[in-house]
Protein backbone atom coordinates (compact mmCIF):
# COMPACT_ATOMS: atom_id res chain seq x y z
CA UNK A 1 0.00 0.00 0.00
CA UNK A 2 1.26 3.27 -1.20
CA UNK A 3 1.77 5.59 1.77
CA UNK A 4 0.60 9.47 1.06
CA UNK A 5 2.87 11.75 2.36
CA UNK A 6 3.18 15.51 2.81
CA UNK A 7 5.14 17.49 0.74
CA UNK A 8 7.35 18.15 4.07
CA UNK A 9 7.63 14.50 4.65
CA UNK A 10 8.43 13.97 0.81
CA UNK A 11 11.20 16.76 1.23
CA UNK A 12 13.00 15.00 3.89
CA UNK A 13 13.01 11.35 1.24
CA UNK A 14 15.54 13.07 -0.84
CA UNK A 15 19.16 14.15 -0.38
CA UNK A 16 20.26 17.29 -2.60
CA UNK A 17 23.55 18.61 -1.79
CA UNK A 18 26.04 20.72 -4.04
CA UNK A 19 30.02 20.45 -3.83
CA UNK A 20 32.83 22.17 -5.01
CA UNK A 21 35.89 20.13 -5.77
CA UNK A 22 39.09 21.29 -6.70
CA UNK A 23 39.66 19.99 -9.87
CA UNK A 24 38.51 19.19 -12.98
CA UNK A 25 34.97 17.40 -14.13
CA UNK A 26 37.30 14.61 -15.56
CA UNK A 27 39.50 14.27 -12.76
CA UNK A 28 36.50 14.14 -10.45
CA UNK A 29 34.52 12.00 -12.89
CA UNK A 30 37.09 9.20 -12.44
CA UNK A 31 37.69 9.24 -8.47
CA UNK A 32 33.87 8.20 -8.89
CA UNK A 33 34.27 5.42 -11.93
CA UNK A 34 37.95 4.49 -11.00
CA UNK A 35 37.56 1.27 -8.18
CA UNK A 36 41.31 1.88 -7.45
CA UNK A 37 40.19 5.84 -6.76
CA UNK A 38 37.14 5.17 -4.72
CA UNK A 39 38.74 2.85 -2.31
CA UNK A 40 40.95 5.98 -1.26
CA UNK A 41 38.10 8.14 0.05
CA UNK A 42 34.62 6.15 -0.54
CA UNK A 43 35.13 4.35 2.48
CA UNK A 44 33.53 6.50 6.06
CA UNK A 45 36.44 7.73 8.33
CA UNK A 46 38.23 4.73 9.73
CA UNK A 47 36.60 1.82 7.73
CA UNK A 48 37.86 0.58 4.51
CA UNK A 49 36.18 -0.97 1.31
CA UNK A 50 36.62 -3.38 -0.55
CA UNK A 51 34.71 -4.42 -4.20
CA UNK A 52 33.63 -7.44 -4.53
CA UNK A 53 32.85 -6.23 -8.24
CA UNK A 54 33.18 -3.21 -9.98
CA UNK A 55 32.19 -3.20 -13.66
CA UNK A 56 31.62 0.27 -14.07
CA UNK A 57 29.46 1.25 -17.21
CA UNK A 58 26.38 1.42 -18.38
CA UNK A 59 23.75 -1.61 -16.95
CA UNK A 60 27.32 -2.66 -14.85
CA UNK A 61 27.13 -3.99 -11.60
CA UNK A 62 28.81 -3.30 -8.63
CA UNK A 63 29.23 -5.45 -5.01
CA UNK A 64 30.97 -3.62 -2.11
CA UNK A 65 31.88 -3.95 0.99
CA UNK A 66 32.20 -0.76 3.89
CA UNK A 67 34.33 -2.57 6.80
CA UNK A 68 33.72 -0.57 9.89
CA UNK A 69 36.18 -2.14 12.93
CA UNK A 70 33.52 -1.15 15.26
CA UNK A 71 30.44 -2.07 14.06
CA UNK A 72 31.58 -4.44 11.06
CA UNK A 73 30.58 -5.35 7.38
CA UNK A 74 27.91 -3.15 5.64
CA UNK A 75 27.38 -4.71 2.24
CA UNK A 76 26.18 -2.93 -0.62
CA UNK A 77 24.93 -3.50 -4.15
CA UNK A 78 23.90 -1.62 -7.01
CA UNK A 79 23.51 -0.69 -10.85
CA UNK A 80 25.39 1.67 -13.09
CA UNK A 81 22.45 3.35 -14.97
CA UNK A 82 24.11 6.46 -16.60
CA UNK A 83 27.89 7.19 -17.85
CA UNK A 84 28.40 10.06 -18.83
CA UNK A 85 31.84 11.49 -18.73
CA UNK A 86 32.32 14.08 -17.01
CA UNK A 87 28.84 15.01 -16.75
CA UNK A 88 26.26 12.29 -15.33
CA UNK A 89 26.80 9.28 -13.53
CA UNK A 90 23.54 7.55 -12.12
CA UNK A 91 23.46 4.66 -10.15
CA UNK A 92 21.43 2.52 -7.52
CA UNK A 93 22.60 1.92 -4.12
CA UNK A 94 20.79 -1.66 -2.65
CA UNK A 95 21.01 -3.23 0.88
CA UNK A 96 22.45 -6.55 0.37
CA UNK A 97 24.47 -9.11 2.28
CA UNK A 98 28.11 -10.87 1.35
CA UNK A 99 26.40 -13.28 -1.12
CA UNK A 100 24.69 -10.15 -3.12
CA UNK A 101 21.36 -11.19 -1.94
CA UNK A 102 18.55 -8.86 -1.47
CA UNK A 103 18.18 -7.96 2.04
CA UNK A 104 15.22 -6.10 4.00
CA UNK A 105 16.64 -3.11 5.44
CA UNK A 106 14.90 -4.26 8.89
CA UNK A 107 17.34 -7.46 9.00
CA UNK A 108 20.08 -5.11 8.37
CA UNK A 109 19.61 -3.25 11.43
CA UNK A 110 18.27 -0.09 9.75
CA UNK A 111 14.79 1.83 11.10
CA UNK A 112 11.95 0.49 9.27
CA UNK A 113 11.21 3.42 6.77
CA UNK A 114 14.73 2.76 5.68
CA UNK A 115 14.39 1.92 1.81
CA UNK A 116 16.05 -1.08 0.25
CA UNK A 117 16.78 0.47 -2.90
CA UNK A 118 17.94 4.20 -3.61
CA UNK A 119 19.33 5.88 -6.72
CA UNK A 120 21.74 8.30 -7.09
CA UNK A 121 22.38 11.07 -9.77
CA UNK A 122 25.91 12.70 -9.86
CA UNK A 123 25.96 15.77 -12.01
CA UNK A 124 29.73 17.67 -12.70
CA UNK A 125 29.88 21.41 -14.16
CA UNK A 126 33.11 22.66 -14.74
CA UNK A 127 33.39 25.65 -12.72
CA UNK A 128 36.61 27.60 -13.63
CA UNK A 129 38.91 25.20 -12.85
CA UNK A 130 36.85 23.33 -10.19
CA UNK A 131 33.89 21.30 -10.51
CA UNK A 132 30.67 21.76 -9.09
CA UNK A 133 29.03 18.70 -8.32
CA UNK A 134 25.71 17.88 -7.46
CA UNK A 135 24.32 14.59 -6.00
CA UNK A 136 20.60 13.59 -5.75
CA UNK A 137 19.49 10.70 -3.75
CA UNK A 138 15.63 9.51 -4.13
CA UNK A 139 14.18 6.33 -3.29
CA UNK A 140 14.33 3.82 -6.44
CA UNK A 141 10.39 3.76 -6.27
CA UNK A 142 9.36 7.47 -6.58
CA UNK A 143 11.95 8.35 -8.98
CA UNK A 144 10.29 4.78 -11.29
CA UNK A 145 7.09 7.31 -11.05
CA UNK A 146 8.92 10.49 -12.04
CA UNK A 147 10.50 8.48 -15.28
CA UNK A 148 7.86 6.57 -15.94
CA UNK A 149 6.19 10.02 -17.16
CA UNK A 150 8.47 10.81 -19.09
CA UNK A 151 7.90 7.88 -21.92
CA UNK A 152 4.62 8.92 -22.43
CA UNK A 153 5.67 12.71 -22.78
CA UNK A 154 8.07 11.63 -25.28
CA UNK A 155 5.13 9.65 -27.18
CA UNK A 156 2.85 12.53 -26.97
CA UNK A 157 5.18 15.03 -28.30
CA UNK A 158 6.12 12.10 -31.31
CA UNK A 159 2.12 11.88 -32.07
CA UNK A 160 2.24 15.78 -32.47
CA UNK A 161 4.77 15.94 -34.35
CA UNK A 162 2.97 13.27 -36.87
CA UNK A 163 0.40 15.96 -36.93
CA UNK A 164 2.14 19.08 -37.55
CA UNK B 1 24.63 -9.26 11.89
CA UNK B 2 25.50 -6.72 14.21
CA UNK B 3 23.20 -5.49 16.77
CA UNK B 4 22.09 -1.88 16.80
CA UNK B 5 21.58 -0.22 20.02
CA UNK B 6 20.87 3.25 18.91
CA UNK B 7 18.02 5.68 18.82
CA UNK B 8 16.89 4.52 15.13
CA UNK B 9 16.71 1.12 16.53
CA UNK B 10 14.78 1.79 19.47
CA UNK B 11 11.94 3.67 17.74
CA UNK B 12 12.17 1.59 14.59
CA UNK B 13 9.41 -0.50 16.32
CA UNK B 14 5.58 0.64 16.60
CA UNK B 15 5.11 -1.04 19.93
CA UNK B 16 8.39 0.76 21.41
CA UNK B 17 7.09 4.02 20.31
CA UNK B 18 3.90 3.38 21.89
CA UNK B 19 5.96 2.96 25.36
CA UNK B 20 8.18 6.01 24.89
CA UNK B 21 4.94 8.31 24.78
CA UNK B 22 3.61 6.54 27.45
CA UNK B 23 6.19 6.84 29.76
CA UNK B 24 7.02 10.56 28.46
CA UNK B 25 3.89 11.30 30.26
CA UNK B 26 4.20 9.57 33.95
CA UNK B 27 7.01 6.85 35.13
CA UNK B 28 5.88 3.74 34.96
CA UNK B 29 6.55 0.00 36.22
CA UNK B 30 6.44 -3.07 33.40
CA UNK B 31 3.34 -4.33 34.71
CA UNK B 32 1.66 -0.91 34.35
CA UNK B 33 3.41 -0.85 30.35
CA UNK B 34 2.01 -4.38 29.74
CA UNK B 35 -1.84 -3.42 30.90
CA UNK B 36 -1.48 -0.82 28.08
CA UNK B 37 -0.70 -3.28 25.62
CA UNK B 38 -2.12 -5.99 24.04
CA UNK B 39 1.34 -8.43 24.17
CA UNK B 40 2.57 -10.46 26.84
CA UNK B 41 4.54 -8.88 29.72
CA UNK B 42 7.73 -10.89 28.39
CA UNK B 43 7.56 -8.92 24.70
CA UNK B 44 7.16 -5.47 27.22
CA UNK B 45 10.13 -6.26 29.17
CA UNK B 46 12.29 -7.08 25.78
CA UNK B 47 10.79 -3.63 24.39
CA UNK B 48 12.04 -2.21 27.58
CA UNK B 49 15.13 -3.77 27.51
CA UNK B 50 15.65 -2.33 24.03
CA UNK B 51 15.04 1.32 25.08
CA UNK B 52 17.20 1.61 27.84
CA UNK B 53 19.94 -0.41 26.28
CA UNK B 54 19.14 2.51 23.23
CA UNK B 55 19.50 5.43 26.15
CA UNK B 56 15.52 6.13 25.80
CA UNK B 57 14.82 5.22 29.43
CA UNK B 58 16.25 4.06 32.93
CA UNK B 59 14.77 1.62 35.17
CA UNK B 60 14.68 2.88 38.78
CA UNK B 61 14.52 0.56 41.49
CA UNK B 62 11.97 1.76 43.91
CA UNK B 63 11.33 -0.94 46.93
CA UNK B 64 10.10 -4.00 44.88
CA UNK B 65 8.83 -2.31 41.87
CA UNK B 66 11.18 -1.29 38.84
CA UNK B 67 9.98 1.96 37.50
CA UNK B 68 11.25 2.94 33.94
CA UNK B 69 11.66 6.54 33.18
CA UNK B 70 12.14 8.03 29.89
CA UNK B 71 15.26 9.99 28.63
CA UNK B 72 13.66 11.79 25.80
CA UNK B 73 16.93 13.67 24.59
CA UNK B 74 18.37 10.81 22.79
CA UNK B 75 15.29 11.37 20.40
CA UNK B 76 16.73 14.56 18.40
CA UNK B 77 19.18 12.51 17.29
CA UNK B 78 15.96 10.97 15.14
CA UNK B 79 16.14 11.85 11.15
CA UNK B 80 15.06 10.38 8.26
CA UNK B 81 17.80 7.95 6.20
CA UNK B 82 17.95 11.33 3.77
CA UNK B 83 19.39 12.80 6.68
CA UNK B 84 21.91 9.85 7.16
CA UNK B 85 23.28 9.78 3.89
CA UNK B 86 23.28 13.93 3.68
CA UNK B 87 25.78 13.26 6.67
CA UNK B 88 27.32 10.32 4.88
CA UNK B 89 27.78 11.85 1.61
CA UNK B 90 28.77 15.16 3.23
CA UNK B 91 31.86 13.05 5.15
CA UNK B 92 32.50 11.57 1.44
CA UNK B 93 32.89 14.53 -0.48
CA UNK B 94 35.46 15.86 2.73
CA UNK B 95 37.58 12.55 1.86
CA UNK B 96 37.34 13.40 -1.73
CA UNK B 97 38.83 16.96 -1.25
CA UNK B 98 41.65 15.68 0.51
CA UNK B 99 42.06 12.70 -2.00
CA UNK B 100 41.90 15.04 -4.96
CA UNK B 101 44.79 17.36 -2.87
CA UNK B 102 46.94 14.41 -3.52
CA UNK B 103 46.24 13.26 -7.23
CA UNK B 104 45.95 17.05 -8.21
CA UNK B 105 48.79 19.07 -5.88
CA UNK B 106 48.86 21.97 -8.01
CA UNK B 107 45.56 23.32 -7.69
CA UNK B 108 44.41 26.11 -5.26
CA UNK B 109 43.07 25.33 -2.15
CA UNK B 110 40.31 28.39 -1.96
CA UNK B 111 36.51 28.26 -2.91
CA UNK B 112 35.63 24.94 -1.23
CA UNK B 113 32.30 24.74 -0.09
CA UNK B 114 29.26 22.30 0.54
CA UNK B 115 25.54 23.72 0.09
CA UNK B 116 22.64 21.44 1.00
CA UNK B 117 19.35 21.50 0.89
Amino acid sequence: MEKVQSPAEAGLQEVWITHVFNADPETVFRAWTDPQQLAHWYAPDGCTIVFKKADIRKGGRYHSCIHNPVHGDCWCKGTYLELDAPRKLVFTAEVTDEHGNDVDPVTAGMPADWPAKTVVTLQFKPLGIQTEMTLHQTVAASLAKFTGAFPSWIEMFNRLNQQL
Amino acid sequence: MIIRRDVFQAIADPTRRQIIDLLAQESLNVNAIAEKFDVSRQAVSVHVKILAECGLLVIRQEGRERYCEARLGKLSEVASWATQYKKFWEGRFGALDRYLDTVKPQKSKNGKSTKSR
